[in-house]
C-alpha cells in the first residue's frame, strides 16, 4: 500500500484522524491523540481517503496518521502553520487540517473510491491475504479448520494459516472496510494453494 | 530522574490471539512443561527416599532441606544446572541426578546469594563427570555479579570409577579452587558450612572461604581413613583425623564449630546479615516492582510450540516489563529486531528480541521478508544498542528466536559477515551483565551473535521449545549428503540399493539432529543453564536483573540523565 512515505516498515503504528463537519460545511480533520505532530501537509495539498497525514510523536512513540475513509478535499488551513515548527504540539480533538471540497479533489476521491471498490468483488464483502504465500485452512493437519462456511467471525479471530518463507502466520480477520462481525459465505482458495498478495480468502456477508 | 520515555506496549490477550488459538497453544506447551515439572521432581528426589532416610538417620539434613532452611522463608530460589547429567548413566549403571550438587540463586537476609550444596542423597555428594563444571559455572555467575557464595559441603570426593573424566582437564575438579581464589581476589564473600564428609578435593574448597563453619559431624581431610589405613597402616576415625577438634582448635582451618546443620545454617544467615545490604533499592529510585499490565502467565499461550509459526514479539516484551511499559529505540530501522529499555522488578534493563512473521524490506519497498533473522540494519541497530547498554551499565537481556543471518548474494554484497562480526566483537567485549533466553530457535551464527552461551552471558535460559542448532535437521541432511545430490537436491544414484542407503542416511541425520535439539540434551551437557516454564521467565529475569544491581562499586551504572541511549535516539533522526 502506498501512503506517500518512503517507510518500509510493515509494523508501523497507525491512527486514523477524526472527521467533523464545521458549521460552514467545511470538513475538519481532528487529532486522534495527544502528541507532537510532524510532517504536516501544506496548504493547497489534496487529501484523499487513506492518505498519510504526517506523524504524531507521543512519549517517543511515532504513530502514522491517516485520513479517514470519507475525507477528501483541498487543505485550506493547517494547525500551527504560522509558527512553522517541525513538531507541533496538538491535543486530542485539535483541528489539524481544514478541507474544502473541490472538483479536482472529487476526481481524486472517485479514483480512491474505485480502488477501494476493486477490493470488493461485485459488492460482496471480502477478506484478502496481505501477502503472497501458501494458504492452509487449518492450524495443523488433523486439526479442525479455522472457519467453515456459515460461521460468524469477529475481528481478531484467526481465519487462515499462511506459509511464507517456511514460517507460518495466522491471519486474523479485520480491516478498515470490514465490519466487526461477519458471516462466511465462501472460502475461496483451495487448501494448500498458492496465493498472490490481495487474493480473496473469504467472501463474507454482514451479520 | 531524566526522562526515560517509557510507553505502553502490547495489547490485551483477546486482541492478540483468539480464544481457540490461545487454548491450543497453551495446551501444546503444557504437555511439554508438565514433562519438565515431572523431570524436575525426578531430579529433586536424588537417589530416592532410602538415601534421604539414611541422611536423616545420621541426624543430618539433605542438601535440598539445607537450602530450604538457609533461604528467607517463603521466598523462591532459582536453581541452575538442574538437568546436568540428566538421563546419563555412569560406571556401574548408576545415574547422578543434578550431577550430585544443587546450585541455586537464593535470598538470604534479603540478599541474593549463590548456594552450592553437595547432594548427600546422591553417592554421598560425590563429584561426577561435569560436577566440577557445574560448580564452576555457578561460581562464574557469582563472580560476574559479585554474589556472595555459600558452600554447603558434604562430599565424599570424586566418583572414582569415572575419575579420568572429572580430574585432569582444564575444567577438572581442581579448577573449582582456582575459582575460589578468583572470587576471593575479586572481593566476593565466600562462606563455607562443612556439614559432613569433606575429603580430598572437597577439603580445599572450604578453606579459601572467608568464614568456615563445621558441624560436630563434619571432617575435612586431604585423605580419608581408608587411604590412611592403606598407606600408613593406622586405624583412625575420620573425625579423629580432621574433625572440628583438629581444624577449629588446632589447625585453624575452620573458624567455628556448631552442633548440627540447623545451628550451622542459622550461623551462616547471621554472617550474610553482616554483609552490605543490596544496592537494588537505591537504583530503583523509590519505584517498586510493578506487575505488567498484561500478565506474564499469558506467555504460555502466546508462544506457538511449532517453531515455524509466527507470533507478535512485542506481546512478549509487554508481559516481561513492569506495567507493560517500554522505550523502543530506533523502531524505524531494521524492524526485524526490537530493542529498547524497560523496567523489570523496578530496575532498568535493555531488551533485544527478534520480531517474527513478515517484516518490510528496505531495499524493496512494498515487499516483505521473513522476520526471525538478521539483516543489515537490524544487526547494526542491535550492535549500537548493545554498546549503549554497556556504556550505561544496563543489564542486557537477549530474547532469541532466530533462524540465523540472512544468506545469499545480497547478504554477501552488503557485508553481513562484517556487520555480524562487529556485533560479535561488541558482545564479546561488553562488561555489563548479559542474560540470554532461548525462546525457541537459536540457530546458526544468530545464536552466537545474539549472545548465546559461547558469548558468556551470565546466565542462559531455555524454554521447553528451545532449539539450539547450526541448522534444521532437513537442511543438515542435505548438507551432509550434498555430494550425492544434484543441484535440485535430488539423489543422483540410479541403483536402487544405493538410493535407499542415501534416503536412510538422510533420515538418520535428520532424526539425530531433531533429538539433539531437545533442550534437555543441551541442559545435560551444560550447553544451557536451565530450562524454565515460560510463565516463570519474568520472575527469573527480574531476579537476575536485581542481582546485577545488588553489588555497588564494581561496575559502571549510569543514572538515566546521562545515558548514551538518549544520544542514539537523537541520532536516528528524531527531532529534538
Amino acid at each position: 500500500m502506498s501512503d506517500g512515505s518512503t517507510a518500509t516498515r510493515v509494523t508501523r503504528p497507525e491512527l486514523t484522524v477524526k472527521l467533523a463537519i464545521r458549521g460552514d460545511g467545511k470538513a475538519v480533520l481532528e487529532s486522534p491523540s495527544v502528541g507532537l505532530w510532524r510532517g504536516a501537509p501544506e496548504e493547497g495539498a489534496v487529501v484523499v481517503p487513506g492518505q498519510a497525514l504526517g506523524e504524531l510523536e507521543t512519549l517517543g512513540v511515532i504513530t502514522l496518521l491517516r485520513a479517514p475513509a470519507t475525507a477528501t478535499g483541498l487543505v485550506i488551513e493547517v494547525h500551527g502553520a504560522r509558527e512553522g515548527r517541525a513538531r507541533r504540539p496538538v491535543q486530542y480533538g485539535d483541528a489539524l487540517l481544514v478541507l474544502e471540497w473541490t472538483d479536482a479533489a472529487s476526481e481524486l476521491a472517485a479514483t480512491a473510491q474505485e480502488r477501494a471498490d476493486a477490493r470488493r468483488e461485485s459488492g460482496v464483502l471480502v477478506f484478502c491475504t496481505p501477502s503472497s504465500g501458501r494458504y492452509y485452512s487449518r492450524p495443523a493437519p488433523g486439526k479442525a479448520p479455522f472457519v467453515e462456511v456459515g460461521d460468524v467471525i469477529s475481528a481478531g479471530q484467526a481465519v487462515a494459516l499462511l506459509e511464507v518463507m517456511k514460517t507460518f502466520n495466522r491471519l486474523q480477520y479485520g480491516g478498515d472496510a470490514l465490519p466487526e462481525r461477519a458471516r462466511v459465505k465462501r472460502i475461496v482458495p483451495a487448501d494448500a494453494s498458492d496465493l498472490a498478495p490481495g487474493d480473496v480468502l473469504l467472501e463474507l456477508e454482514p451479520e | 530522574m531524566s526522562l526515560v520515555p517509557l510507553a505502553p506496549i502490547g495489547d490485551a490477550r483477546e486482541r492478540v490471539v483468539d480464544d481457540r488459538t490461545f487454548a491450543e497453544q497453551r495446551a501444546a506447551l503444557a504437555v511439554l512443561e508438565e514433562r519438565l515439572h515431572a523431570r524436575r521432581r525426578e531430579v529433586h528426589a536424588g537417589w530416592g527416599q532410602k538415601q534421604v532416610d539414611r541422611v536423616h538417620a545420621k541426624g543430618k539434613l539433605t542438601a535440598r532441606e539445607r537450602l530450604e532452611a538457609l533461604k528467607d522463608s517463603g521466598t523462591p530460589h532459582y536453581e541452575v544446572g538442574t538437568f546436568v547429567n540428566y538421563g546419563e548413566t555412569f560406571e556401574g549403571g548408576v545415574t547422578s541426578p543434578a550431577a550430585g550438587v544443587v546450585t541455586a540463586i537464593a535470598r538470604v537476609e534479603g540478599r541474593l546469594v549463590m548456594v552450592i550444596a553437595n547432594d548427600n542423597t546422591v553417592a554421598s555428594g560425590a563429584w561426577w563427570p561435569r560436577t566440577p563444571e557445574k560448580i564452576q559455572r555457578a561460581q562464574e555467575m557469582a563472580l560476574r555479579l559479585r554474589l556472595p557464595v555459600i558452600y554447603l559441603v558434604d562430599c565424599s570426593g570424586l566418583f572414582l570409577p569415572e575419575q579420568s573424566r572429572a580430574f585432569p582437564g582444564k575444567r577438572g575438579a581442581g579448577h573449582i579452587f582456582k575459582m575460589n581464589s578468583l572470587l576471593s581476589a575479586s572481593g566476593v564473600p565466600q562462606i563455607a558450612g562443612v556439614c559432613g564428609d569433606c575429603i580430598a578435593g572437597g577439603g580445599y574448597m572450604p578453606i579459601i572461604s572467608d568464614r568456615v563453619y563445621m558441624t560436630e559431624q563434619a571432617y575435612m581431610v586431604i585423605a580419608g581413613k581408608a587411604l590412611i589405613k592403606g598407606a600408613k597402616a593406622q586405624k583412625m576415625t575420620s573425625l579423629d583425623i580432621g574433625g572440628p577438634d583438629v581444624h577449629v582448635h588446632l589447625s585453624g582451618c575452620a573458624d567455628e564449630r556448631v552442633p548440627d546443620d540447623e545451628a550451622m545454617l542459622s550461623a551462616i544467615r547471621l554472617e550474610v546479615a553482616r554483609l552490605p545490604s543490596s544496592g537494588a533499592d537505591f537504583y530503583r529510585g523509590g519505584i517498586g516492582a510493578l506487575d505488567p499490565l498484561y500478565p506474564a502467565e499469558e506467555l504460555a499461550g502466546l508462544l506457538p510450540v511449532d517453531h515455524r509459526e509466527a507470533y507478535d514479539a512485542k506481546q512478549v516484551l509487554a508481559r516481561l516489563c513492569d506495567q507493560s511499559l517500554f522505550w523502543e529505540l530506533m523502531p524505524e530501522l531494521g524492524e526485524e529486531m526490537i530493542c529498547g529499555v524497560g523496567r523489570i522488578g523496578g530496575l532498568y534493563a535493555g531488551f533485544v528480541i527478534n520480531r517474527q512473521g513478515l517484516v518490510g524490506d528496505p531495499e524493496r519497498p512494498g515487499n516483505r521478508r521473513a522476520g526471525g533473522a538478521l539483516y543489515r540494519a537490524g544487526i547494526a541497530k542491535i550492535s549500537a544498542f548493545s554498546r549503549a547498554c554497556d556504556s550505561d551499565g544496563l543489564p542486557l537481556i537477549w530474547l532469541q528466536d532466530i533462524s540465523g543471518f540472512d544468506i545469499g548474494a545480497e547478504a554477501e554484497r552488503q557485508g553481513l559477515l562484517a556487520y555480524g562480526s562487529n556485533l560479535i566483537y561488541t558482545n564479546s567485549t561488553n562488561t555489563t551483565p548479559m542474560f540470554t533466553v532461548l525462546l525457541r530457535k537459536a540457530s546458526g551464527a544468530g545464536y552466537y551473535a545474539m549472545a548465546g552461551l559461547p558469548y558468556d552471558p551470565v546466565v542462559q535460559l531455555s524454554t521447553c521449545v528451545s532449539r539450539q542448532s547450526v541448522m534444521e535437521g532437513r537442511t543438515a541432511a542435505i548438507a551432509t549428503y550434498n555430494a550425492k545430490l544434484d543441484d535440485d537436491f535430488r539423489i543422483v544414484a540410479k541403483d536402487d540399493a544405493e538410493r535407499q542407503a542415501v534416503v536412510e542416511g538422510m533420515a538418520r541425520v535428520e532424526q539425530r539432529l531433531e533429538q539433539d535439539m531437545d533442550p534437555f540434551q543441551a541442559a545435560r551437557r551444560l550447553d544451557t543453564d536451565e530450562i524454565v516454564p515460560v510463565a516463570e521467565l519474568r520472575a527469573w529475569l527480574a531476579t537476575l536483573v536485581e542481582a546485577s544491581y545488588q553489588g555497588t562499586g564494581y561496575r559502571r551504572i549510569k543514572n538515566p540523565r546521562i545515558w548514551s541511549m538518549h544520544d542514539l535516539q537523537d541520532l536516528v533522526g528524531q527531532v529534538r
